[in-house]
């Protein structure tokens, strides 16, 4: 699976939700009853004097003070705008990452084989033509499509298989789980599968009948 | 035998969205805020004028809002923020699997959309009352699967045998949700089938 990083993701976008939403209450509530409304210019008054008051506490005094009109508070908060951005920009590209080329590897050490000693990598393409090969000969499935992810502290493998119109997904998961065994024995190791049987273009505008 | 705990997570996984879509467009929407600031500070310190407005106005503006803005214009920015958070709310709560389920089984996670079982209950519907496929019209949604049959003009349809079929076909599923099997007969007939 992809690895985004989905309870950031979620809290993010709920947080957002709730402030929004906190704003759109006092609002409205300020828009109906004029005491609301009144109490928060006071109060928005008042908060904005005090910050002004700060701000002007900690002017940058440059060479010429004109030509540097600002705060160092400011200047601060520039720089935590600026972490954030990076922050941002970190969690824009954690998004939909985590396909793997390698689904695993093994060190061998000379005590254990015979004195021969490397490393066995299972290739993530050798998993899906072994897995592709067989089942595309399979009568009631069109297309298959095998990617190796990220999936705690291993790997996990993905099948998309589009079935043909009106094949039972039963039938097609039994198939391509009978491959899988095949494959765990091949390995000498199970890893996780993910079998996606989705609706593909072709099997929704085909016909689902054919001569057996 | 259940599936293994690593089986059961994937498959949970699978059915839950990992909202990257809307995170994204909120990073650049963020993204977009912190960089008019920035630039438009550092621009007000070399002297020429900020990008649409200083930062400083806004935030003034932002905390005396009801002496800014007129009463209309503050309902339509709650109206707007409103729609935006219950939306934004909604995206995080809610699990935005796009119609899909779980089939059963202990080796692998299985995740089926919806379109596929409405297939194949639409086949096995056609085969139980000996109909063709056009004469069937299944649709599933998240706890019903409708199967709309239309008979041949002047044969009867027997609908406890679809009933059936298609119920011990879904039940082979093992799905995660229950998935309940309605079959209606038309009134109309088609002809010539």
């Amino acid at each position: 699976m992809r690895t985004s990083p989905r309870i950031i993701n979620r809290m993010a976008l709920g947080l957002t939700g709730m402030v929004l939403l906190s704003f759109s209450v006092v609002a409205s509530l300020a828009a109906t009853n004029p005491d609301v409304a009144n109490i928060w210019s006071s109060t928005g008054e008042g908060l904005w004097a005090q910050l002004r008051e700060q701000l002007n506490a900690a002017p940058i005094t440059g060479p010429s003070p004109s030509v540097l009109p600002g705060s160092w508070w400011t200047a601060a908060l520039i720089v935590v705008a600026l972490v954030v951005a990076l922050l941002l920009i970190r969690w824009i590209g954690r998004q939909g990452s985590g396909r793997v080329r390698n689904l695993g590897q093994q060190h061998t050490s000379p005590k254990h084989s015979e004195g021969l000693s490397g490393t066995t990598t299972i290739d993530t393409s050798f998993a899906a033509q072994a897995i592709k090969s067989s089942l595309s000969e399979h009568p009631a499935i069109l297309n298959v499509n095998v990617s190796g992810w990220k999936f705690g502290k291993g790997s996990s493998l993905r099948i998309d298989v589009t079935p043909r119109k009106g094949t039972s997904p039963r039938d097609v998961s039994t198939a391509v789980e009978q491959q899988i065994s095949g494959l765990d024995q091949l390995l000498g190791e199970s890893f996780p599968v993910l079998i996606r049987l989705r609706r593909g273009l072709r099997s929704s505008v085909a016909s689902s009948s054919r001569v057996n | 035998m259940n599936p293994s705990y690593r089986i059961q997570a994937l498959r949970r996984l699978a059915l839950r969205s990992p909202r990257s879509g809307a995170s994204i467009v909120l990073a650049l929407v963020l993204l977009v805020l912190i960089l008019w600031f920035v630039v438009s500070q550092i621009l007000l310190w070399t002297g020429s004028g900020a990008l649409v407005m200083k930062p400083s106005i806004a935030l003034e503006n932002l905390l005396k809002l009801p002496a800014v803005l007129s009463p209309t214009g503050i309902v339509a920015a709650a109206v707007g923020a409103g729609i935006l958070g219950l939306l934004l709310l909604w995206l995080a709560l809610s699990p935005g699997n796009g119609g899909k389920r779980a089939l059963n089984s202990e080796r692998s996670a299985v995740v089926v959309d919806d379109q596929v079982i409405a297939s194949a209950v639409a086949r096995t519907a056609s085969l139980a009352g000996n109909l063709g496929q056009d004469q069937i019209h299944t649709t599933v949604d998240r706890r019903s699967a409708r199967v709309q049959v239309r008979p041949t003009s002047g044969v009867r349809v027997d609908a406890g045998q679809i009933q059936d079929a298609v119920s011990s076909e879904i039940n082979r599923y093992g799905l995660n949700t229950p998935l309940d099997a309605r079959v209606t007969i038309n009134e109309s007939g088609a002809l010539g089938q």
